[in-house]
């Protein structure tokens, strides 16, 4: 009786939004959002008339590309790229991607990551482990530690602008023994993460990611929408 | 009132037009039954039960689950049972108990397992929201869509007294084999892993074979005969029970 119950109530729910049939995606706002030219940079009028927040994001050498948040989901901040790949970012980690040659398909033990904290909670000595799960040879469960070495204050300049922040800098510790070094740099006032330079693997390059948009918003440039 | 009969008669038609005939897809995952009044794409679909991020979409698996795609394999499995029923037989006759014994054992194994037509589709959203080649339109019909927590352990079948093992992380078929209880005439060579949504691995584990190869999460992991204890008019078994354990649900 109950699972007649439920597929009612699921039918009943579905069949309301049913008829309209629209799928909620982002699509048409990334269409209009993406500048054609990877390693181009975004004017402050561009970023002004943004619908969807930007992302630039270097992966080793190729290009810097624009990216656009396609999705907010369960706690997880979705960019996706003009050729459809995804970065997925947990409180600015990196957690997942998708359409690289290695994809990282899952990180385990994120809920003690210190960047879940508030900036000003983040200090030397906070650790944390987990295991990281990759899509090419099925390579699955490999460690990786991290541990807060250092924080201080640090500039960084963004659209013209100084910034004050306050920069994080993180060792990484991969299963083969090799390391790393993150680099996060939080705005000081707000708390915002700016930028950061993080490694998920060894055979990864490094990846850098600058939160352009929550730069436009602390200088009153872009509207508050969606916002990390 | 004619006018307004006419204008009830129009307004109730078109929305049964829209309400017709109950849903066309019926996707069921854990307990839940999502229903869709038009086809839906696979992205609406493994969105809509996309709620936490715990879910592990590598190791997701969907299955059509409708009388007719269950029936074809019900059939491929009485054929596979008929094969084991001849080689317990070949066998027997052959004064090999032990080996009889396996295939029985295989045999009341594969009788129980539930079968239904897995699709072998991206299902991670995220991938199957950004690529339209990635993202068809679902036929008609009754699905299962199995995802769930990243599993702590791994499925077993085949000639093994085992039906699972503790997940391992970083670890490789030959560390699997290690916690196996392999029946008599199970290869200690090669193990097959059979990850979620994906074709068949093999794995090299052997002396002189050996091969490293990691087991993803999710995986089912298949110890097969040894190819030497099969008489020649058997010697697609092997292949013939994965095929069929690509299509077996595990609860």
């Amino acid at each position: 009786m109950p699972k007649y119950a439920a597929i009612f109530y699921s039918v009943a729910f579905l069949s309301l939004a049913g008829c309209s049939n629209t799928v909620r995606t982002y699509t048409d706002t990334l269409k209009l959002a993406f500048n054609p030219g990877e390693g181009a940079t975004l004017t402050k009028e561009q970023l002004a008339d943004r619908k969807a927040d930007a992302l630039y994001a270097t992966v080793g050498t190729l290009p810097r590309a624009q990216l656009a948040l396609a999705y907010i989901e369960h706690g997880q901040y979705k960019w996706i790229s003009a050729d459809n790949a995804f970065l997925v970012l947990e409180h600015g980690r990196l957690v997942k991607t998708t359409g690289f040659d290695n994809d990282l398909l899952f990180v385990t033990g994120t809920d003690k990551d210190p960047l879940k904290q508030p900036m000003t909670k983040i200090q030397p000595g906070q650790q944390w482990q987990g295991a990281t799960d990759w899509a090419v040879h099925q390579e699955t469960g490999y460690k990786i530690s991290y541990e807060i070495a250092d924080i201080r204050v640090d500039k960084i300049e963004l659209l013209d602008r100084q910034f004050d922040t306050k920069l994080v800098t993180e060792l990484v510790t991969f299963s083969n023994g090799e390391t790393a070094v993150n680099l996060f740099w939080f705005d000081l006032s707000s708390g915002l993460l700016l930028k950061s330079q993080q490694h998920i693997a060894p055979f990864w390059p490094a990846v850098e990611l600058i939160h352009i948009s929550s730069a436009a918003r602390l200088m009153g440039i872009a509207k508050s929408g969606s916002r990390k | 009132m004619r006018v307004f009969s006419f204008v009830a008669l129009t307004v109730l038609s078109f929305t049964s037009f829209c309400y017709a005939a109950g849903p066309v897809v019926l996707v069921k995952h854990q307990e839940q039954y999502n229903g869709y009044m038009k086809l839906p794409r696979l992205s609406e679909v493994v969105t809509t039960v996309n709620t936490v991020p715990a879910l592990y979409w590598p190791a997701a698996r969907l299955y059509k689950t409708d009388p007719e795609s269950v029936n074809a394999l019900e059939l491929q499995r009485q054929e596979l049972l008929k094969v084991l029923a001849n080689l317990k037989q070949a066998y027997l006759l052959d004064d090999e108990a032990e080996l009889a014994a396996s295939t029985e054992a295989l045999s009341q194994d594969v009788k129980n397992w539930v079968l239904a037509e897995q699709l072998f589709l991206a299902l991670d959203p995220d991938k199957v929201r950004a690529k339209p080649a990635l993202n068809p339109i679902l036929r008609a019909g009754q699905y299962l869509l199995q995802v769930e927590n990243r599993s702590e352990t791994i499925t077993v079948a085949g000639f093994a007294q085992n039906t699972e093992v503790q997940f391992i992380n970083a670890a490789d078929a030959s560390d699997y084999f290690a916690g196996i209880k392999p029946l008599a005439g199970a290869s200690s060579s090669f193990l097959y892993i059979l990850p979620a949504a994906q074709q068949v691995i093999q794995a090299k584990i052997g002396l002189w074979n050996s091969q490293r190869q990691d087991v993803p999460a999710g995986a089912i992991l298949y110890v097969p005969f040894e190819q030497r204890n099969l008489p020649s008019e058997f010697e697609n078994l092997n292949q013939q029970v994965i095929e069929l354990l690509q299509h077996r649900v595990v609860l």
